[in-house]
């Protein structure tokens, strides 16, 4: 394993551009960081790598002076600050590109630089600041024209403009919160080459990412965060792909985590995706050649990075994305061209990733969610809408529910993440589906309300449904499932039983590296 | 005298709790109209005008005469209608700027059956007419629903737009083929046969076209609050991406409740020509459509607030015109107050949930 090595490295007697001590910061039911300690010297490139939720987003806001730590300290140029907004962190320095840009569409490159500009004044200088744009993008290779609307310009090219913002705004530690995610793979290549132009200039750059090959590519020091700790901080050179994964997703063998022990026979085949491709708005296939099955009384553990294909896989099942070739089969009978109704009135559950967009009513109360649910499986249905009947179904479905749930008269807008997390889990968990499609199940709630719903999930596998389970906690997959599949790129990378594989293994498959290796 | 302890010294502290807890206690709408009477007097002192006397006078005017109460009854018939027009739709998140278009073409296919289709009697022709202008003004809704969901055109665009289509599609018909050749060269049609109208109640204006709103209320009140399909209506409304994984079928349920918006419309349109007019002309609505929309937003959309903001703003219309014929004001001076009250009571929501 990779030692830790001391986030103070003060080797040369210069004290590093920023220098975070044991920042703590914490929201309703979920401490975000946690005792975080973390240093970024002059010309470094620093990638902080986590899996969703792991705390790196929160991280970043709390440098960039967005949210103000619980506990600890932030120094910058040895010297602690506090830093109580954007503005403030903008002022000693520190800049952030964000992932939803914030530029103006209707301005001019050089209009929205001057905007975000201190000291401008009423007049601004036009001549002068295109003059200094195109200073800045020959050095760093940043083509742009400054004349150019901004609504004109690709995603790859704001990011450039956000870039040269922060530089003409004389930031020194450059911050970027997955600057890779709305880039083509050769602008990927082009950031990163800037990236080591503003190390040369002694700039430092801050970035996260989920991604393990671009961690290894371009930082100097690399720090892991899992579950809101800092899991390990060390120079680049004393990881590889594979100890970076293991970091990432949790080091424990895969042996000691079976709670799994079955106590039902495997039935017949539920669900089947046959040889699945989709294509997306952009021409691009969204799930290319897609096969797998489940069957009754088996969960299937779909593992892989988010935004891989696995969204996909519910929208094609509940017909919301149109199937280019391959046939989804559901109890041996072929669904095609078919509407969410007919999906769900033949037993399919999609429990859903991101509940208050796209599963919840958030103006409705509890009950009235409940009642939708219901409604979904041809229960509670007529023409009247009866108070009392409302008010039994909300009744049944909390009693067949072993988890503590929010009051039914409450507005789901006002329940924290875990409550309607809950909510949703109880509509989808206790009304007779036959087929889950489980997307982070228990993503957003403590820890033992995901006990509860790892146990109710068994349970149900026990009584007979198939389930397929959507995660990026391999701990959790590998405890759950009876068999696994890994996501890249759209397709299955491979198919495993979690006894017969290791968390490294997996790991690399997830990253697109075994891949890589089998293409030559 | 014991004043209360936010006037200090004679001058009024905006800010002081005690003054903040009566706002925050009285009902809002109520406290918006009463401001918006507090903002006109005060331009009718600027104007040297006597607001007490003025007051007085539209009080009188309004509800010291049985005509009064029959104009105020006249206008609210149409009025309850265009709101209903725009309150349906917004329970599915859809947004109907077009009542006063349906509306026009609601009156337009209701008078087509009136002048071409003489089916018979009253009981069979007022329902054949009111089927017409609700078909009219559905239609007329369909197109902007259809175009948002094929194309994604936004509705409160093309809802806007189709009205002054519509208007210019009425006097196309009125100024051309149905114009009354004994008309001496106006742009009316040929009044409608007494079959074709709906009869005066007590020798006023007031006309039983009043049961068209009266029905219309009972019927979406009950749609909405008490059926499975106005839950659905909610719930497209409230997300409609999770109503569509619920299995709703979301565009079904907007064109539905757009062109359910559009048919009442539609039906105000026929009850105007069938019960004031007898017959199309150009002008048939004076804003009616646009003054709907502001009664459903006074009213939250809610149907029963719906007949409180309508009764408002009927009630301001008519005060407008006895202001003209007594104290000497424009008749505009109503929809003045209505444009405060409006201002009033929904910047008081405002306040309301930024206090909370």
């Amino acid at each position: 394993m990779v030692s830790m090595s001391q986030p103070t490295d003060t080797a040369d007697g210069v004290p590093p551009l920023l220098e975070l001590w044991g920042i703590t910061k914490s929201f309703p039911g979920v401490v975000a960081n946690d005792s975080i300690d973390l240093s970024v010297r002059r010309g470094e490139i620093h990638a902080v790598l986590g899996e969703n939720g792991s705390g790196k987003s929160t991280l970043m806001k709390v440098i960039y002076g967005y949210h103000a730590p619980d506990s600890g300290t932030i120094s910058i140029n040895g010297r602690p600050v506090r830093l109580g907004s954007p503005a403030a962190g903008r002022h000693l320095g520190v800049g952030m590109v964000f992932q939803d840009f914030s530029l103006i569409p209707a301005l001019s490159v050089a209009e929205n630089v001057a905007l975000f500009l201190p000291g401008q004044g009423r007049l601004i200088r036009r001549g002068e600041l295109v003059r200094r744009i195109e200073q800045f993008a020959e050095d760093y290779g940043l083509e742009i024209d400054p004349r150019r609307r901004v609504d004109d310009l690709s995603l790859g090219e704001r990011q450039r403009v956000e870039l040269i913002k922060l530089l003409l705004a004389e930031a020194r530690l450059l911050i970027f919160d997955e600057p890779t995610s709305v880039l083509a793979p050769h602008e990927v290549d082009g950031l990163f080459r800037v990236f080591s132009a503003l190390r040369e200039n002694g700039y430092s750059i801050l970035f996260i990412t989920h991604k393990v090959r671009e961690a290894l590519a371009v930082a100097d020091n690399v720090t892991v965060l899992r579950h809101g700790k800092v899991e390990v901080n060390a120079p680049r050179d004393e990881f590889d792909a594979a100890s970076l994964v293991a970091a990432m997703v949790g080091s424990g063998s895969s042996g000691q985590h079976h709670v799994n022990v079955r106590s039902g026979a495997v039935g017949e085949t539920a669900l089947e995706f046959r040889g699945i491709t989709t294509v997306g708005d952009a021409g691009g296939r969204r799930l290319d050649s897609v096969s797998f099955h489940v069957c009754q009384g088996e969960i299937l553990g779909v593992a892989g990075v988010a935004g891989n294909g696995q969204r996909v896989l519910g929208e094609a099942l509940l017909g919301l994305e149109p199937v280019r070739s391959g046939e989804i089969l559901l109890f041996g009978r072929p669904l095609s061209g078919h509407s969410p109704a007919y999906a769900l009135a033949s037993g399919v559950s999609v429990i859903s990733e991101d509940p208050l967009a796209d599963a919840m009513i958030a103006g409705m109360r509890v009950d009235e969610n409940l009642l939708l649910s219901g409604l979904s499986r041809g229960r509670g249905g007529g023409f009247w809408l009866d108070r009392a009947s409302i008010a039994g179904e909300a009744g049944q479905v909390r009693a067949a529910f072993p988890l503590q749930m929010a009051d039914s008269s409450a507005q789901v807008r006002h329940l924290s993440g875990g409550n309607v997390q809950r909510v949703m889990l109880a509509g989808e968990l206790g009304q007779g589906a036959r087929v889950f499609l489980a997307y982070y199940p228990t993503r957003g709630l403590d820890v033992l309300s995901a006990e509860s719903t790892r146990r109710l999930l068994l349970e149900r596998r026990d009584a007979g449904a198939a389930t397929v389970l959507v995660s990026e906690d391999l701990d959790e997959l590998l405890a759950l499932s009876d068999r696994l599949i890994v996501m890249y790129h759209g397709r299955v990378a491979g198919e495993f039983v979690p006894s017969g594989v290791s968390v490294q293994e997996i790991g690399l498959l997830m990253t697109g590296h075994a891949l890589a290796a089998e293409t030559g | 005298m014991n004043l209360p302890p936010y006037i200090r010294a004679g001058t009024l502290s905006l800010r002081h709790p005690a003054l903040v807890q009566a706002w925050m206690s009285a009902p809002r709408p109520v406290l918006g109209i009463v401001l918006a009477l507090v903002v006109f007097a005060a331009f009718l002192l600027a104007s040297g005008r006597d607001p007490g006397e003025a007051l007085i006078r539209a009080a009188d005017g309004v509800f010291g005469s049985s005509l009064g109460l029959s104009e105020v009854g006249v206008t609210m018939i149409p009025l309850l209608l265009a709101a209903l027009a725009t309150a349906i739709p917004t329970r599915v998140g859809l947004v109907n700027v077009g009542g006063e278009g349906q509306l026009y073409i609601g009156a337009l296919t209701a008078t087509g059956v009136a002048l071409f289709f003489p089916v018979g009697q009253t009981w069979l022709m007022l329902p054949v007419m009111a089927l017409a202008g609700c078909a009219g003004g559905g239609l007329w809704a369909a197109a902007a629903a259809l175009l948002r969901h094929w194309r994604g055109v936004n509705e409160v665009i093309s809802t806007l737009l189709a009205n002054y289509i519509a208007i210019l599609v009425v006097d196309l018909f009125v100024f051309g083929p149905w114009k009354n050749p004994e008309g001496l060269g106006y742009p009316y049609t040929t009044p409608f046969d007494v079959a074709a109208i709906f009869p005066a109640i007590a020798g006023t204006r007031f006309h039983w076209g009043l049961l068209a709103p009266l029905i219309a209320l009972v019927v979406t009140y009950v749609i909405l609050s008490r059926t499975i399909w106005g839950f659905k209506m909610r719930a497209v409304g409230g997300n409609p991406e999770a109503a569509r994984r619920r299995g709703i079928a979301v565009d079904r349920y907007m064109i539905a409740a757009m062109v359910a918006g559009g048919a009442l419309a539609g039906l105000a349109g026929m009850v105007e020509v069938s019960g004031i007019h007898h017959d199309l002309r150009p002008g048939i609505s004076n804003n009616l459509g646009y003054l709907g929309l502001l009664a459903s937003w006074l009213a939250g959309h809610n149907p029963v607030a719906i007949v409180g903001a309508c009764f408002m703003i009927a009630v301001f219309l008519v005060a407008g015109d006895v202001l003209q014929l007594t104290v000497g004001l424009p008749s505009a001076a109503g929809l003045v107050l209505i444009g405060l009250a409006l201002f009033f009571v929904l910047g008081l929501r405002k306040v309301e949930r930024r206090a909370l």
